[in-house]
């Protein structure tokens, strides 16, 4: 079953080589978006060191744990973890030095490019435990950690990477970007009715990253055509998601980077590190895409019309056998 | 031997790293450390979600002298509904939109907002002074503009 399931996924044509060979890809925009995430996880452990857990305690670990049990966001046997380590003080704290150290040392060690595979695991042991409980949170709480996740799982397996791991990887990326566009959809971004109260808060509420860009979208707003303009940065981002499968992928990404660039400069204190994160993710994936493209040339994301047959011919044959 | 090489791949190869090279730069001026470019800065960079990051306590007059003066708390983004998520104010941000309140009646109570006062990481930043009180440049009254239905 397993060998049949392989014929689904194609290989380079004309290329001999196996879909599962590794290759050590590397380049130095690879490293430079690998930096990146690390220093964003070395500072989200700071914030939570000095802003949230500990010193300031403006959001502190337990408030958070009792607002998901209450909300029942825990998945089933976390809820039970929770309310256990809620009871004594020191569990607490444990609990809150391991997320800290681990998001820390990890996103040290992938910042200085030494021992990524124990560095993505630390990573990838936090966001595990945050994704337990926070597993009903909504999509929205979903994706932010999932794609916290995608990032330790690409740089545990970059090392040996192969053409059907960066598959997988590539259309969970594209899941999560299809998972935050029918987020996006529930509160009515794809229709220019939407405009009006979302204009609303942001005129009132929001600040992008400089105030001459807040200006300029508070004069563009004023047009009879914003509305349309406004709802079609959700349409060019599901066609550009939607591109990441085929072989216009670059291209595809590199729309979908500029609309999640432009998304954060507009709303750069409403969207915040989620939206960050979301850039790096992406930055991530084109870098090793554009790598990989030198050892592997473009591989094809779908399985085309033989490869189907191929694996129609296989099935037939396993289950003649059986 | 040069011309036996792809071409199609000699101009991909040329414009990626400049591609990559934008977007790094961008990265880090305009989301890593926009503050010491002259851009606005707030929690974007790993920072984490506290819908209490910035709110003001608005009344109807001087709160600390009178035991007897009404106050509320606004919350930033409480009042419309948000788009993302509560917005993460600096300081500058959390006192421009403060501001924005005075003069204007309460959320809940009604009376007309003469007092004030930022809260932010937990801490009244500017008491004893009336955020009403303080003089700003005329360009930091569009930050913050009310819209009507």
């Amino acid at each position: 079953m397993c060998a049949m399931s392989r014929c689904l996924l194609p290989t380079v044509p004309g290329s001999k080589m196996s879909p599962t060979k590794t290759l050590p890809i590397g380049s130095l925009w690879m490293r430079t978006a690998q930096a990146f995430v690390g220093l964003f996880f070395v500072t989200a452990s700071c914030y939570k060191l000095f802003d949230a857990f500990f010193f300031l305690r403006s959001a502190p670990l337990e408030r958070s744990m009792e607002w998901w049990i209450n909300n029942k966001w825990p998945i089933m046997g976390m809820r039970e973890v929770m309310q256990f380590t809620l009871q004594y003080h020191w569990m607490v704290v444990a609990t809150a030095v391991f997320v800290i150290s681990f998001q820390m040392v990890g996103g040290l060690l992938l910042f200085a490019n030494v021992w990524r595979r124990f560095a993505a695991s630390l990573i990838l042991t936090v966001q595990i435990s945050v994704l337990l409980g926070v597993f009903h949170g909504g999509i929205g709480f979903q994706t932010f950690v999932g794609i916290s996740l995608w990032l330790a799982v690409f740089y545990l397996l970059c090392d040996g990477m192969t053409q059907r791991k960066w598959r997988l990887l590539t259309y969970w990326l594209v899941l999560y970007g299809l998972l935050i566009l029918l987020h996006r959809y529930r509160l009515d971004d794809p229709w220019p009715s939407a405009f009006v109260w979302q204009f609303k808060h942001y005129s009132q509420d929001v600040m992008s990253v400089s105030v001459t860009l807040k200006e300029m979208i508070l004069a563009l707003g004023k047009h009879p055509f914003a509305p349309y303009l406004w709802a079609s940065s959700w349409w060019i981002q599901i066609a550009a998601t939607s591109l990441i499968l085929t072989r216009f992928r670059m291209f595809g990404g590199i729309i979908w980077i500029a609309i999640l660039i432009g998304h954060e400069w507009i709303w750069l204190n409403s969207l915040t590190s989620e939206g960050v994160l979301w850039i790096l993710t992406l930055f991530t994936w084109l870098t090793f895409e554009d790598a990989s493209r030198e050892k592997w040339g473009k591989i094809r994301m779908l399985p085309n019309w033989n490869d189907i047959k191929v694996f129609i011919k296989a099935s037939r044959k396993w289950l003649n056998a059986k | 031997m040069l011309h036996s090489m792809p071409k199609k791949k000699k101009k991909s190869l040329r414009l990626m790293p400049i591609f990559f090279f934008c977007i790094s730069v961008l990265i880090v001026i305009t989301l890593m450390v926009p503050g010491a470019f002259g851009l606005q800065h707030f929690t974007q960079w790993g920072g984490m979600y506290s819908n209490s990051w910035c709110r003001i306590q608005v009344s109807d007059k001087n709160p600390l002298g009178n035991r007897d003066a009404r106050t509320e708390d606004v919350t930033a983004g409480l009042v419309t509904q948000s788009v993302w998520s509560y917005p993460m104010h600096n300081r500058k941000t959390c006192a421009v939109w403060g501001k924005k309140h005075c003069g204007k009646t309460a959320p809940q109570g009604g009376w007309e907002v003469t007092w004030v006062r930022p809260f932010y990481k937990n801490q009244y930043y500017l008491d004893p002074e009336n955020v009403c009180d303080v003089t700003m440049p005329a360009s930091y009254s569009s930050w913050f503009q009310d819209v009507t239905d």
